[in-house]
């Protein structure tokens, strides 16, 4: 479900955003970091994060790839907000997190500029506390 | 059946392949070197060279402008042998280079990785 609200504000975005200017409002997109020089030779993943997060910090461009309905997709990552792109993505290179940005498509090449990123939280089911319930004594 | 072998041999060999290595041909493409940051905001061209070098150097993302048939296509710009895409491209900012190195295209998007530029 995150996915499809998520394509559908990626769609809506570059629906309405005058050709090759960037859309006005942010949306989250859900994916992974990598380095474009890795990738490019089949490197990515938590395998490959040590070496993507020395590359980005280098100052490799780094590229974000998001998997809609089976398809992926592959963004270039921009620094927003005053930051580069390395000091907002390369901590996080090789795992799955949620990008906040603005994104564009411009003479082919899909954009985000992004301002925030977080990571996303692994769902652990609440422990199951007893219910424990006050007889009264007379 | 020697070329079942061979098909086999090939199947094989691409299905067992321990990456998914992109497919990249070597080309030499004639455009226009551009900082990412700037494009998006509309500014490239001779007019921008300055500010675009700058941009470049402090290690921006540079895009490598390509018109073919009155169309145009933009290219990512990763650095190759042994250089950073800034050193082959940033002196050449705004300007029309050829650019010569593999290209490919990976999950939509287009990338040259530089192994010699020279102007156009």
């Amino acid at each position: 479900m995150k996915y499809v609200v998520a394509l559908v504000a990626v769609v809506a975005a570059l629906t309405f955003a005058p050709m090759g200017v960037m859309a006005d409002e942010e949306v989250t997109l859900t994916g992974e970091p990598v380095d474009m020089n890795c990738y490019l030779t089949g490197k990515s993943g938590e395998g490959h994060a040590a070496c993507a997060t020395a590359c980005a910090g280098k100052g490799n461009p780094i590229g974000f790839v998001v998997e809609m309905e089976g398809k992926k997709h592959l963004y270039l990552v921009l620094g927003g907000g005053g930051k580069a792109a390395k000091d907002l993505m390369a901590e996080h290179m090789g795992t799955e997190v949620d990008a906040i940005g603005k994104v564009a498509e411009k003479d082919g090449m899909k954009v985000i500029t992004v301002s925030e990123v977080s990571v996303e939280e692994e769902w652990f089911p609440e422990e199951e506390v007893g219910s424990a319930s006050i007889k009264k004594v007379d | 059946m020697k070329y079942a072998i061979a098909l086999v041999a090939v199947i094989a060999a691409l299905s067992f392949s321990p990456s998914q290595a992109v497919l990249a041909e070597e080309a030499k493409l004639t455009g226009e070197p551009v900082d990412m940051n700037c494009y998006l905001g509309g500014k490239s061209g001779p007019g921008h060279a300055g500010c675009a070098t700058a941009c470049a150097n402090k290690g921006n993302p540079i895009g490598f402008l390509v018109e073919k048939d009155g169309k145009k296509e933009l290219y990512l710009v990763v650095g190759g042998g042994g250089k950073a895409a800034k050193e082959h491209m940033a002196a050449h900012m705004g300007k029309q280079v050829n650019a010569s190195g593999k290209v490919a295209t990976v999950d939509g998007m287009k990338v040259i990785t530089v192994s010699k530029v020279d102007a156009g």
